[in-house]
């Protein structure tokens, strides 16, 4: 019973296609369904592509303002943190070369034994 | 509106930039401060001497330094001594040896009671809190100290 609908149904659409004898519409018909046809059979990398390009929630301005002063911030502050550190290693640095100039030991390991550097 | 990619492209974008371009400048400062910077200015500006403490505390290396220079040049040459006897085979378990080492031993402790006194000696010129810092912060180098002459 089902099948008999469908083959009416597939020579009645037949028909009427044929019967339009416009090349123009069969021509759109013919893409849609390859198009359908693509769509189904695409692989994989394609699809992942496509869900990049077109199914990606967008964000309105506001909030990319938003993320972009996050960003800045989370940017700056870091940097103030590393930068601290960096400050911390170079007066470590300078804290060795002044003990460097008081004890014996630690002089005569930088290799200078005189006190070029005035105090 | 933007995809949500691109958005977070851009935000990761700026936020190194903006990371790169304070760390760059911040560095600078540091680097330009501590070029210009001796030894001794470093200890008056972390132990905030002021200038009529920095001219007594001054005075004080500028006294000790000659003691300071020919104790490290007598610990320097003891400490030639040793390596060469210890690379030398025939010396092993020898007399010598055994002074060396004793001596170098024995100026590495004078070396760390001249240190001892003299920081004393600075920190009694410092207002209390820096005095205390001071102190804390060298008699940590007395236990790098040994572990440099134990190398």
């Amino acid at each position: 019973m089902k099948k008999d609908l469908f083959k009416n149904q597939l020579e009645r659409a037949a028909q009427e296609l044929r019967g339009r004898g416009d090349v123009g519409d069969l021509r759109d018909f013919e893409r849609g369904v390859w198009a359908e046809i693509a769509l189904h059979d695409e692989r994989w990398t394609t699809r992942v592509v496509r869900f990049f390009r077109d199914g990606v929630p967008t964000v309105p301005v506001p909030a990319i303002a938003g993320s972009v002063a996050v960003a800045v911030l989370l940017g700056v502050l870091s940097a103030m943190v590393q930068a601290n550190a960096y400050g911390e290693s170079r007066s470590d640095a300078m804290e060795q070369r002044y003990v460097a100039t008081i004890h014996p030991v630690l002089r005569s390991e930088s290799g200078d034994h005189t006190h070029s550097e005035s105090p | 509106m933007r995809s949500i990619f691109t958005t977070l492209a851009i935000s990761l974008a700026v936020g190194l930039l903006a990371f790169g371009a304070v760390f760059l400048w911040q560095k600078n400062r540091i680097d330009e401060h501590h070029d210009h910077l001796s030894a001794f200015d470093w200890f008056c500006e972390e132990f905030d001497i002021d200038d009529a403490q920095r001219e007594r505390i001054e005075a004080l290396h500028i006294a000790y330094f000659p003691e300071c220079e020919d104790h490290c040049i007598h610990y320097a040459d003891t400490k030639q001594t040793l390596a060469e006897i210890t690379a030398d085979p025939d010396l092993d378990a020898h007399p010598e040896h055994v002074e060396a080492a004793e001596e170098l031993a024995r100026l590495k402790k004078e070396a760390d009671k001249k240190f001892i006194d003299f920081i004393y000696s600075v920190a009694a010129e410092m207002d209390p809190k820096s005095s205390e810092r001071y102190l804390h912060r060298m008699k940590g180098w007395l236990e790098k100290t040994t572990e440099i002459a134990a190398e």
